[in-house]
């Protein structure tokens, strides 16, 4: 999952980038309205946490710009401006969450899981495909009601699928937001994990992880149609 | 009782309205009654001459005692009662006879007494019949050269008719003027509603101002003009007010963000740390980041609390003799890592061998404030000059930087709370818009100010201007 963070404060920017990053987010740091402005427009994120005052551009600005050229990226204001006016505010400019500073790091997370599952259209903090189950909170995924062991690289990569469930995710969208983009990484990377998370999962059961050739992967919660069956295969 | 200006218009209304009718009433039934009276002792007179005329017939020539002239005769009224005396007060004649036996005797004084002719009001045996009576003296000379004869005339006619006509028009009087009395209570009533509409349309406008955003919403066309001066002042206060509930919201704004975000800072610091075991070193690294960050918010609360403080009228000089020279050298003490660090150097233009009456540590204060803003602005490589000039009036110690100097759109706001000129800084130097704010608000307390000096080309160049004896102390001795 891909974050964009704006924040103009050192400290506070580098422990909330450090803290999402070992929580297993990718994250992008912008230091200024206008370079936050700049990333939103261009990456594909998750979610943003944005701070409301910030030089150049406010955050509350870039939030309506984003929203007024249509963007959906989930939006968390993130700021210590306090009054019920600002909340208003904030929310009505096109902002999904509010979080006042000082906050706690685990609300920050919990919020940023709700925001981004919401994006995918997954409000539950469970999320269900076929007989897999993900709970994010407990970062738990069983399969059949049993339990399956998974190192944090894995679970970002099944939880990006999870969320994407039925849809094709191209190589280069899992790239994009399971790595940083100074990690230098082989191309057949993902290719490798992948096949980490088939031994771990499909073993021994009904495949669910099906590799659409030329396009990417895709974790199917529906029953396969007859002529893609070859697809199962794979 | 409060006074209300509704009750106070009604009760003054309908008390002039009534007051009015009632005397109006009282002239009314006094004029008619003189004119009612007046006619019925003409017609008493008009009798007695008759009288006095039946006299002259049948005893010669009567003279008056008054000098009234027409003796004219006139028929005798039905209803009087005629008595003629003679000098001993024997009657001569009575018509009816023997009626003015049963007269009481008018034994007031008379009403009207003119050349012998009395006017009295008197009353009859018969307690129904109250009479006018009119006692006119005369003499008779008769023609036979007799002796002349004195005689008194007495005409008495009953006032029953006069006075019931008195009251009737009395109570007609009085009728009309308590319907007119109800009349004013009901104007009064309108005219205090009229009256007092326009100043309670006013009174609940300025009662509804919303205490959050004070502003007088009012059409003046509506508001009468005797009320424009309290509306003028009102709306002008209410405005003062407003822009000063702004500003402290903004302050508060200001406060509030950059005490929280410092504090957001160290706590997530903490909170990621703990998310996970770490080795020493990373603890170690998280503590000194955590310690340099509460240094910088306590840095932070003091600036805020001397502000405060400063406002409050609260922070006092301690004066004593100041060699400038000292307070630069300490000052530039201070400010020296932080010019290291940066590359710029701070140089003290003259001996600035100057000595003043004034506080030191808040002299330091100032001008440490002064030489931080000047490092943080002077471009790597650049120069602070500082340096002091004095006359009869006082010192003033200039601060010049090597930096871009003050942009024009910051020129007024560069002294207030929080406003900084960002271009040359990095982000995040602990620099919050507070230096200059504390260095102007002590200078004046010390009697001086700090100033931003007018000058072409670059670099920015600050006046402390201050007085050679504390001012302060001089203006408490006067």
């Amino acid at each position: 999952m891909k974050l964009l963070v704006v924040e103009d404060d050192q400290l506070l920017g580098r422990c909330v980038v450090k803290g999402l990053r070992e929580a297993g987010y990718v994250v992008d740091w912008a230091q200024s309205g206008d370079e936050g402005w700049r990333l939103l427009r261009a990456g594909e994120y998750d979610g943003a946490v944005l701070d409301w005052m910030l030089p150049g551009l406010s955050g509350v600005a870039v939030v309506q710009r984003h929203r007024a050229r249509g963007g959906q990226t989930p939006i968390l204001l993130l700021t210590a401006r306090d009054s019920t006016d600002d909340v208003v505010c904030g929310l009505d400019g096109g902002a999904d969450d509010y979080l006042v500073k000082p906050f706690d790091f685990g609300v920050l997370l919990a919020r940023l899981r709700s925001l981004v599952r919401r994006g995918y259209g997954k409000p539950g903090p469970v999320i269900r495909v076929a007989d897999l189950e993900l709970n994010q909170p407990m970062r738990e995924v069983r399969r059949g009601g049993e339990r399956i062991e998974l190192t944090p690289r894995e679970y970002k990569l099944l939880e990006l699928l999870a969320l994407r469930a039925d849809q094709v995710v191209t190589r280069t969208e899992i790239w994009n937001k399971l790595y940083e983009s100074d990690d230098d990484g082989v191309s057949n990377t993902i290719d490798v994990y992948i096949s980490y998370l088939r031994r771990k999962i499909d073993r021994g059961r009904t495949p669910l992880i099906v590799t659409r050739r030329g396009h990417g992967y895709m974790l199917r919660g529906k029953p396969c149609d007859p002529p893609s069956a070859h697809d199962c295969l794979s | 009782m409060r006074p209300s200006i509704r009750t106070r218009l009604l009760v003054l209304t309908t008390a002039v309205i009534s007051l009015v009718v009632i005397a109006v009433a009282a002239v009314v039934w006094l004029r008619m009654s003189r004119s009612l009276r007046q006619r019925l002792d003409e017609s008493l007179r008009a009798q007695a001459f008759a009288v006095a005329s039946r006299l002259e017939e049948e005893y010669g020539l009567v003279q008056f005692d008054s000098e009234a002239s027409e003796k004219t005769a006139i028929e005798l009224f039905g209803d009087a009662f005629i008595q003629v005396l003679d000098g001993a007060d024997n009657t001569m004649y009575a018509s009816p006879p023997g009626w003015f036996e049963r007269l009481s005797p008018p034994d007031r004084s008379p009403i009207i007494e003119t050349d012998g002719v009395a006017f009295f009001d008197a009353d009859s045996s018969d307690p129904q019949v109250r009479l006018r009576l009119m006692d006119m003296r005369l003499t008779i000379s008769p023609s036979d050269d007799a002796k002349a004869l004195r005689a008194r005339v007495l005409v008495a006619r009953p006032v029953g008719d006069v006075e019931s006509t008195l009251t009737q028009l009395a109570w007609t009087l009085a009728g009309v003027a308590g319907v007119s009395i109800l009349a004013a209570l009901v104007g009064g009533h309108f005219v205090a509603r009229q009256g007092v509409h326009q100043i309670v349309a006013v009174a609940k406008a300025i009662a509804q101002v919303a205490p959050d955003h004070p502003r007088l919403e009012i059409d003046l066309q509506r508001v009468p003009v005797e009320l424009d001066p309290m509306i003028e002042k009102t709306g002008s206060l209410l405005c003062l007010i407003d822009r000063e509930l702004e500003r402290q919201r903004q302050l508060t704004a200001d406060v509030a963000h950059d005490l929280r975000t410092p504090v957001a800072g160290v706590r997530t610091l903490l909170d990621v740390c703990v998310q996970r075991d770490r080795d020493a070193a990373e603890y170690v690294e998280t503590i000194n980041t955590a310690r340099a960050a509460l240094r910088q918010l306590s840095q932070l609360l003091d600036d805020v609390l001397t502000l405060a403080r400063l406002d409050a009228g609260a922070e006092q000089p301690h004066v004593m003799r100041v060699l400038i020279k000292d307070v630069i050298r300490d000052a530039t003490e201070i400010v020296r890592p932080a010019a290291i660090a940066r590359g710029v150097s701070i140089e003290c233009d003259g001996d600035c061998r100057v000595c003043i009456q004034t506080d030191p540590s808040k002299l330091m204060k100032i001008l440490a404030n002064l030489l931080s803003n000047a490092v943080g602005q002077s471009l790597p490589g650049g120069v602070v000059h500082v340096g002091t000039s004095a006359d009869g009036n006082g010192c003033i110690i200039h601060v010049r930087d090597s930096g871009p100097g003050v942009p024009a759109d910051l020129r007024n706001s560069i002294f207030d709370r929080f406003v900084r000129d960002d271009r040359a800084r990095s982000g995040d130097d602990g620099h919050h818009g507070l230096g200059l704010p504390i260095a102007r608000g002590l200078a004046r307390l010390l009697g001086g100010n700090v100033e931003l000096a007018n000058t072409a080309g670059p670099g920015a160049v600050f006046h402390i201007r201050l007085p050679m004896q504390d001012n302060a102390d001089v203006g408490k001795e006067t």
